[in-house]
């Protein structure tokens, strides 16, 4: 039911968009309608574009660390004209499942850095304090938090009666960045039934990336932005270990992008959008199966940062830069009858080797938000322009930087 | 209550200059154990113009519940509208309805949200606060002497094994030029029964084996505001403060209960992403001030947690969580 409502949404819009309609008939799964949503981009890695030294996990995704899963809903609908409450709909929501137990009961340890405080993340301080996370992650636009909040307690209450009545509520963690230049932000057009599907309907497996879920109406570097992930998997002697990053692209100005050193930003300066408004925000989310403790993993979400400045960006006074890290390895109970729990940790001398794949897959999961985005038109007729390929694959020829041959 | 300083006219938050206070507090007369489904807790430091920001800091020690807004606070230094306390459940409808009502009125933002996990006595699943009251409960804030007891956020709170309500006072920083207002707002909603502390010593209090038991989450959450101009970190040190007096209760955090203070100085307005001028003076308030300050908001702080014990009315209990007796508190100072 909520597959094919969600569906139907998307295909109300997509004329606008010059997107291929799906088959009609039976719902379709959303990574299908995702898929539809992506025709014609690539991730830059299959452009030839390389990010450091390391190699990928086999998706190059989050979900290449074990137990992660991913779900997006994205809302487009409508055109023209902005008219509040009615749309145009071009907003979501992407649901991050830190592991595949049971959430509430369940606990991964966590950090969250904020590297730029003009943001929101809802659960900052749960897991500032306490240092876990218990719930999905979701990531939407700024004026849904409320909604996505209550929506997502309401259903993980619903899912578990005792939850609030002999075991703690859970507190969701509910990120976001504008999407008010392309979308009826105000008016808030997310529904209960979209929240429950981004989560139910998250899967490990590839992850769909540009203008889908949380990301469908955000805009990185003056071009279309959205969701980007990367990762990276360490060789045996390094540890073994995968991280995997996911990023909501939405901030910075197009004179300082930079891909893999190269000035594309300047290389490229036309295909503005109309409103020249302020840089906005990026929620970037770092999972590893390295065994982390909490203080690990600040450092990690640390190192997100260094992998947002290869792209070029100041992280403006008007950004929110909000990072969170977890770590899969761990799971405790706020049950467990034991008196005393065995937990892993990385050692010391091996902290660093999580360093490097945490801000390349961040670089590479910026790239990719850009790149696997389409060229989009929103409220208002307000057009914000897919970076385009064919010129990036010239620019990166240019000045050596492309892996011709694979 | 020993205190170096004296109360203020209304001993309450409400003495300090340009704070307001509102209430929503929606009655379920058919429960006797679930009294109030909607209750809701505003706090406005700022005046309601677009862009002002005041000096404020959040402090928490043990957090396990949610305060929106705390990255902002915690990087820029600077709140930009209210504060409101709810019960956890109903956080994200009241930051929802927040954000339907900051295109019509000043609010700031992000909107700053205290959810309390009042689920020993509230319908964890009943109605939650619609658009309309949570606007009305912004619009009633008024500077009268905050109205305390079984009301607002305190609805469904318990502490110490009590009913518990809002509690507010007040300290005047006489002995510096000029005199400066301190004032405090608790909400406490953790603590069992034997961890009650009054006056520096164990509470008189019924036997332990008749007291309902803590919330799952505990948290207590103290307001601070003065018209002393201060930067963030003094406003941090006030907050810091502010839980040292709580502390004198018995509130302690734990793996389950956290403590939560908010300090905002009124006597500095800022305007958010000012650009007339590259540079601007603000008054700053010297070490010997604020070390006053400090003493005032702990003591207003500690007056203010007892009170959310004092005040709430002999009837105002539920079967599980009593009012606390008469005479528990007075027979201590």
């Amino acid at each position: 039911m909520t597959e094919t409502m969600t569906r139907r949404r998307i295909l109300k819009g997509a004329g606008g968009l010059g997107l291929i309609p799906l088959a009609t008939g039976t719902a379709a799964p959303h990574w299908a309608q995702d898929r539809a949503i992506t025709i014609g981009r690539a991730r830059a890695r299959d452009l030839g574009i390389r990010f450091g030294d390391l190699a990928p996990g086999p998706l190059n995704a989050i979900t290449d660390v074990q137990g992660v899963s991913v779900g997006h809903t994205t809302i487009i609908k409508g055109e023209g004209p902005l008219v509040e409450g009615k749309g145009p709909a071009r907003t979501g929501v992407t649901a991050i499942l830190p592991h595949d137990g049971d959430l509430p009961r369940t606990a991964v340890a966590a950090a969250v850095y904020d590297h730029n405080g003009n943001g929101e993340v809802l659960g900052s301080l749960q897991i500032r304090d306490a240092g876990f996370i218990a719930s999905p992650i979701l990531i939407t636009g700024t004026y849904n938090i409320g909604r996505v909040f209550d929506y997502t307690l309401e259903y993980l209450l619903s899912k578990d009666p005792a939850l609030g009545q002999t075991y703690p509520p859970p507190v969701p963690i509910v990120a976001e960045t504008s999407d008010a230049s392309l979308n009826d932000s105000q008016g808030r057009l997310i529904t209960r039934a979209d929240v429950v599907a981004a989560i139910e309907q998250a899967r490990p497996g590839p992850v769909a990336e540009g203008a889908v879920g949380g990301g469908t109406g955000m805009v990185a570097y003056q071009f279309k932005g959205g969701i980007g992930t990367s990762s990276r998997r360490l060789s045996a002697e390094r540890g073994g270990w995968t991280v995997g990053v996911l990023v909501q692209a939405n901030h910075g100005e197009r004179p300082v992008l930079r891909i893999d050193g190269v000035p594309v930003g300047r290389e490229i300066p036309d295909l503005l959008p109309g409103d020249a408004g302020p840089a906005k925000s990026i929620i970037i989310v770092v999972a590893t199966d390295a065994p982390l403790l909490p203080n690990q993993l600040f450092r990690l979400a640390k190192r997100a940062s260094m992998g947002l400045a290869r792209t070029g960006a100041v992280s403006s006074h008007s950004s929110g830069d909000i990072f969170l890290a977890f770590s899969t390895s761990n799971r405790l109970s706020a049950e467990d009858g034991r008196p005393l729990v065995p937990v892993r940790v990385v050692s010391d001398g091996f902290i660093t080797a999580l360093y490097q794949p945490t801000v390349e897959a961040t670089e590479e999961a910026i790239v990719n938000a850009m790149t696997m985005a389409v060229t989009m038109k929103g409220k208002n007729d307000h057009v914000v322009h897919a970076l385009p390929l064919d010129r990036l694959v010239e620019v990166m020829r240019r000045h050596g930087r492309l892996q011709e041959a694979r | 209550m020993m205190s170096a300083f004296p109360a203020g006219p209304k001993n309450s938050l409400t003495d300090v200059p340009g704070v307001r206070v509102g209430h929503l507090t929606r009655r379920d007369p058919s429960s006797r154990e679930h009294p109030a489904h909607i209750g809701l807790t505003a706090i406005f430091t700022i005046p309601p113009e677009p862009r002002r920001t005041r000096p404020a800091a959040i402090v928490t020690m043990g957090g396990r519940t949610e305060v929106s807004g705390l990255n902002l606070v915690d990087d820029f230094g600077f709140v930009t509208g209210p504060i409101v306390a709810t019960s956890l459940r109903a956080l994200g409808r009241v930051h929802d309805a927040m954000i339907s009502r900051l295109t019509r009125v000043p609010l700031g933002w992000p909107p700053i949200v205290v959810g309390l996990d009042d689920g020993r006595l509230m319908e964890r699943r009943g109605p939650l606060p619609t658009d309309e009251e949570v606007a009305r409960a912004l619009d009633a804030a008024s500077d009268e002497k905050v109205e305390e007891g079984v009301v607002g956020a305190a609805s469904g709170l318990v502490a110490f094994g009590y009913k518990s309500g809002v509690g507010s006072a007040s300290r005047q920083v006489v002995g510096v030029n000029p005199t400066y207002t301190v004032g405090a707002l608790a909400l406490l909603n953790m603590g069992r029964r034997e961890a009650l502390r009054v006056g520096g010593a164990a509470a008189r209090v019924a036997p332990s084996a008749s007291a309902a038991p803590p919330p799952l989450l505990g948290s207590a959450v103290i307001v601070v505001a003065t018209d002393a101009p201060l930067d963030d970190r003094q406003c941090r040190l006030l907050a810091t403060a502010s839980l040292q007096g709580l502390g004198r209760l018995g509130a302690v955090p734990g793996t389950r209960e956290g403590l939560v203070a908010y300090a905002v100085s009124t006597g500095v307005l800022m305007t958010r992403g000012d650009r007339t001028a590259s540079q601007i003076e603000l008054p700053y308030s010297p070490a010997p001030v604020v070390g006053a300050l400090t003493e005032a908001a702990a003591d207003a702080a500690e007056e203010a947690g007892l009170r959310t014990l004092t005040s709430v009315a002999p009837t105002a209990g539920t079967p599980s969580y009593p009012a606390m007796p008469r005479g528990t508190a007075e027979r201590r100072q």
